[in-house]
């Protein structure tokens, strides 16, 4: 048999737990009620993953003259005209810089104070020079430039080897000890992510209506006798592990989806439009679960959303302006609505992205996979109208760059970036480490973005 | 793939201890789980796998059958389960290599992708080059392309014909015919890559993914597929940074066919998808680039010298045989093979027998003739790890299948989507779900996991629903007189049952469950159809073993 780990006992208990649950009827169930009460100190972190590699480059851009001229200059024909550009000006720099014209909501976040930006982090074992990099002096993150390593390495900030858990569910496992509380306070409306996996937690994930519900069963004898039936087929243990796993999915679907349904039942509808996007309608789903978080009883949640769309490898500038103006309008109509439930305080959303792009165009009037990118977080709570980290040279071959094409290396860690999050949401210092494993290498722990922690 | 996927893959494969012995345990008969009384498996029929290539076809009992057609094709059916019984495993995969081709036609001006995803449902469920259509999907599925950046159908039309011509061929006229596919030349971006030298540079997309994905991975890899690994026990990666610039500027100069009734010949030319893209050596890059292994081509060469030169590079790997078998067996029979099953099939790819590096035809062999392929014909040899979760098309397609379905292939793809495997529109060139996706928990892989979530793994159920108890497209019927046929006895239903759908091997406690529901279900009908939803929507069925 193959080794099954703490989690998965864990994890079948929970689904028999729930496949009982589930055979007493399909109906809406009142477990939820019991878990109901008012959580005053609620928060929740959401995630936006831009897969594929967003080019961050033409996300934030230098705006003063010489500045522009050089970016200008090397971008070439990817360079976005100085008078699109939407001007911010950064609290503690004297420099100002500028968003991509399609950012034109979050340009308002910005200079309003809920938004903020972490430029140049991503994967880091140690701080590292372009010197180092180019002899190998120090250890570096696994197969760096290749998409799935480094989403995965993004979602898991395990860096040296393949990992089946993620930051968010090591984060969720710390939570869960400290809050308790019987249901998945992780929730993909990407479908399955690492991100989402914990050793003990188990997320929700979901790539449509999270609520969906098994359809065909009309109350009639013979019905609820086939409905028995096939609620007593995933229990069964027919000693092959794939087929075990697969009666877990569906058991955990039958039981969240009514959970969730019977919780947002109790909801009231969002006067916030969303965008009519992917994105837009994820986003909305996160509000309306956070909406009824009194009814579902966890004082923490974690949410996982995405676009896909950002691997520009040719025509560039049209993909990304449609796609950064959705992200735009999306993060904006979030914001928004958490707003509207009045915790603007208690809710921050956060980007990542497999990578940035080359600074240097390629023939093809595109980019190519990089490294160090340029990071949103908004929020109430968030210190907004300000960059962390440092920004790059944008000079090819410079103290930055990689390799000659304008790969900048990070010079903050993704490590450092989750770390101030988890902080945030209520890890203890001394445990952060257990999330974010490369965190002892830098002596800069947490980032400042979020003061109140 | 991804360091150490293939390193966790040997960590759950310790316990699948195949050998010769396993084999020798065929005794005469064995009963199957189900306790039906016609569960009697000849070991016969094992050993007629084993001795692939003998011109005898030994007798085959239709558990057998069925199960290999499970591995070899879209779904059994009564009448290919009599077909294999007749010709024996090796025997149908030799009438399947020379069954004619099921083609993609050419759509009209006016459709759209729909076109090319409807005639998908109709070869997968009606063609007779059963095996053909899948391995050629297999393989759209490895080397991917996709309608999300591509919206001409002609285009896909054009690449599944060539997928299904090369199916059966060898691997190095594949990736050929893949690389100068102005389909894949338009997907990754090799369509007028321009080798000019000064401010732009050579995109890297192709190289990059041609490598990774499409033919060695990241990592040195042993026979068997394990990874090998350094003294200080690290993974070895197969190429840097300077492979990929430098394949990037061997994939350069490239254009699209001219247009008929267009422009003349030229490069920058528009995306027109039939024939080969054509060479222009003027925009090829000067350069010296570098390949994999210390191989270097020297400044100023010929663009198609070249490119047959670095294609050959890709193709002579060691690393090929494992990487693209190891995917192939995981699509056709198990998500867990052992390396000796990879490395046995490996051997066969880099070798026929006839010296012949790549052959298409007897990989395809090897894997499903293969000692641990057929295994489970004998249910008391099944493994725990054995199986592979049926992806959302497969699902769908033998669950048609086994109800004698005929489509049109309209609306399918709106079903397919909710399952996240709307035909031809994967997320990314890596596919629907990678093939190292890892069950959370445990060390097995299971690809297909990745796309099985709350949301999929519901609508995966609600189709069966549509499909037994009411419509999924206006164009598909379904005949489930047979079963109707067999209900008044639940013992002979449930055979029946089993039998198309569960190669006989349906559990006891499954067994016993239906046949306490079907009771109360007095309408041969209405018992029919609650015995067909509760197996295919079940995940004994959803998981092929």
């Amino acid at each position: 048999m193959p080794r099954f780990s703490r989690r998965d006992f864990l994890r079948t208990t929970c689904c028999a737990a729930a496949a009982g649950a589930a055979t007493a009827s399909f109906s809406r169930f009142g477990l939820v009620s019991a878990f109901a009460q008012a959580a005053t100190d609620y928060k929740a972190l959401v995630c936006i993953f831009l897969f594929g590699g967003n080019d961050a480059n033409n996300m934030i851009v230098p705006y003063s003259a010489s500045d522009y001229a050089n970016y200008a200059s090397i971008r070439a024909n990817l360079a976005l005209s100085q008078d699109t550009l939407l001007p911010i000006q950064p609290k503690s720099l004297g420099s100002p810089y500028s968003f991509h014209h399609r950012f034109v909501e979050l340009q308002q976040l910005f200079n309003a104070g809920h938004l903020a930006a972490l430029v140049n982090a991503g994967t880091l074992v140690q701080p590292t020079t372009r010197d180092q990099y180019l002899h190998a002096a120090v250890n570096l993150p696994v197969n760096l430039f290749s998409h799935s390593d480094q989403q995965q390495q993004m979602q898991t900030a395990t860096l040296n080897t393949f990992a089946d858990i993620g930051w968010g569910g090591r984060l969720a496992d710390k939570i869960q000890a400290i809050y308790g509380g019987s249901l998945p306070l992780l929730i993909s409306l990407a479908g399955v992510n690492v991100f989402a996996e914990g050793l003990v937690a188990r997320p929700i994930e979901a790539s449509g209506d999270p609520t969906l519900s098994v359809t065909g069963y009309s109350g009639s004898a013979e019905d609820n006798a086939r409905l028995a039936a096939f609620q007593s087929l995933l229990t069964f243990d027919t000693g092959l592990s794939l087929i075990q796993t697969a009666s877990a999915t569906t058991s955990n679907a039958v039981h969240d989806a009514q959970t969730l349904a019977a919780a947002l039942a109790t909801g009231t509808t969002l006067k916030t439009k969303f965008p009519k996007s992917p994105l837009g309608g994820q986003l909305q789903q996160v509000a309306r679960i956070i909406q009824v978080r009194g009814a579902l009883g966890l004082p923490r949640q974690i949410f996982f959303v995405s676009n896909g769309g950002f691997d520009t490898h040719s025509s560039q500038m049209t993909r990304q302006d449609r796609l950064l103006h959705d992200l735009s309008l999306s993060m904006n109509a979030f914001y928004q609505a958490i707003g509207e439930l009045g915790i603007p305080q208690q809710v921050v959303t956060f980007t990542m992205s497999d990578f940035s792009r080359t600074f240097l165009p390629d023939s093809t009037a595109g980019s190519d996979h990089a490294w160090g990118s340029h990071h949103l977080i908004m929020g109430d709570a968030v210190a907004g109208q300000d960059f962390y980290g440092r920004f790059p040279t944008l000079a090819l071959g410079g103290p930055d760059d990689a390799t000659q094409e304008g790969r900048w290396i990070p010079t903050t860690s993704l490590d450092q970036y989750g770390a101030t999050l988890a902080q945030w949401f209520g890890v203890q210092p001394s445990d952060l480490p257990s999330i974010f494993p490369n965190l002892p290498n830098f002596a800069t722990k947490t980032l400042g973005f979020l003061p109140g922690t | 793939m991804t360091p150490n996927s293939v390193c966790r893959r040997t960590t759950c494969i310790r316990f699948l201890s195949l050998s010769l012995t396993v084999l020798l345990t065929f005794g005469d008969s064995v009963m199957a789980r189900s306790a039906g009384s016609h569960t009697r498996v000849p070991s016969k029929a094992t050993s007629s796998a084993q001795s692939a290539g003998t011109k005898q076809p030994a007798a085959v009992s239709a558990m057998v059958a069925a199960r290999f057609l499970e591995q070899a094709s879209w779904g059994p059916t009564p009448a290919a389960i009599t077909q294999v019984q007749g010709a024996g495993l090796q025997g149908y995969l030799d009438q399947q290599f020379s069954a004619p081709m099921s083609t993609y036609a050419t759509p009209g001006p006016d459709d759209d992708i729909t076109f090319i995803q409807k005639q998908f449902f109709v070869n997968a469920l009606q063609g007779q080059d059963q095996l053909r259509q899948r391995v050629s999907f297999a393989l759209s599925e490895i080397i991917v392309v996709s309608a999300t950046q591509i919206n001409d159908p002609t285009a896909f039309s054009l690449w599944m014909n060539m997928l299904q011509n090369d199916a059966f061929g060898s691997f190095s006229a594949l990736l050929k015919d893949a690389t100068l596919s102005p389909t894949m030349g338009f997907y990754l971006n090799m369509g007028n890559n321009n080798g000019c030298s000064l401010r732009c540079r050579p995109n890297e997309n192709y190289a990059r993914e041609i490598l990774q994905l499409f033919s060695i991975g990241l990592m040195q890899l042993n026979l068997d597929g394990t990874p090998q690994l350094d003294g200080s026990g690290n993974t070895i990666p197969t190429y840097g940074q300077d492979a990929i610039r430098g394949f990037g500027q061997v994939f350069t100069g490239w254009s699209y066919p001219p247009t008929p009734g267009g422009k003349p010949p030229h490069f920058f030319a528009k995306p027109y998808y039939s024939g080969p893209m054509w060479p222009y050596q003027k925009h090829y890059s000067k350069s010296s680039k570098v390949l994999l292994n210390g191989t270097i081509l020297p400044p100023n060469g010929d663009i198609q010298a070249d490119l047959d030169a670095a294609l050959q590079n890709i193709v002579n790997h060691p690393n090929v045989g494992p990487f693209i078998c190891a995917q192939l067996i995981q699509k056709l029979v198990t998500s867990n093979p052992s390396p000796d099953y990879v490395s046995r099939v490996a051997q066969v790819f880099n070798d026929n027998g006839s010296g012949v590096r790549g052959d298409l035809k007897a990989v395809v062999s090897a894997i499903l003739l293969d000692p641990e392929a057929r295994r489970g014909d004998d249910p008391t040899q099944v493994q725990s790890s054995d199986g592979h979760l049926r992806e959302p098309l497969l699902h769908m397609i033998m669950s048609m299948r086994a109800v004698s379905a005929i489509t049109d292939g309209a609306h399918l793809n709106v079903y397919a989507a909710n399952m996240r495997q709307e035909p031809f529109k994967s997320p990314s060139v890596f596919n629907f779900y990678p093939p190292n996706y890892q069950i959370p928990g445990t060390t097995l892989l299971g690809p297909e996991f990745d796309i099985l979530n709350s949301t999929t793994t519901i609508a995966r159920v609600n189709f069966i629903n549509d499909l037994i108890y009411g419509s999924v497209g206006p164009g598909t019927t379904t005949d489930i007189s047979p079963y109707v046929a067999a209900a008044g006895d639940v013992s002979t239903l449930l055979d029946l049952v089993s039998t198309n759908m569960l190669h006989g091997q349906m559990s006891s406690d499954m067994r016993s469950t239906l046949a306490g529901t079907l009771a109360v279900i007095p309408d041969n009908t209405r018992r029919a159809e609650a015995a067909l939803y509760l197996v295919e929507s079940s995940s004994q069925f959803q998981v092929e073993h």
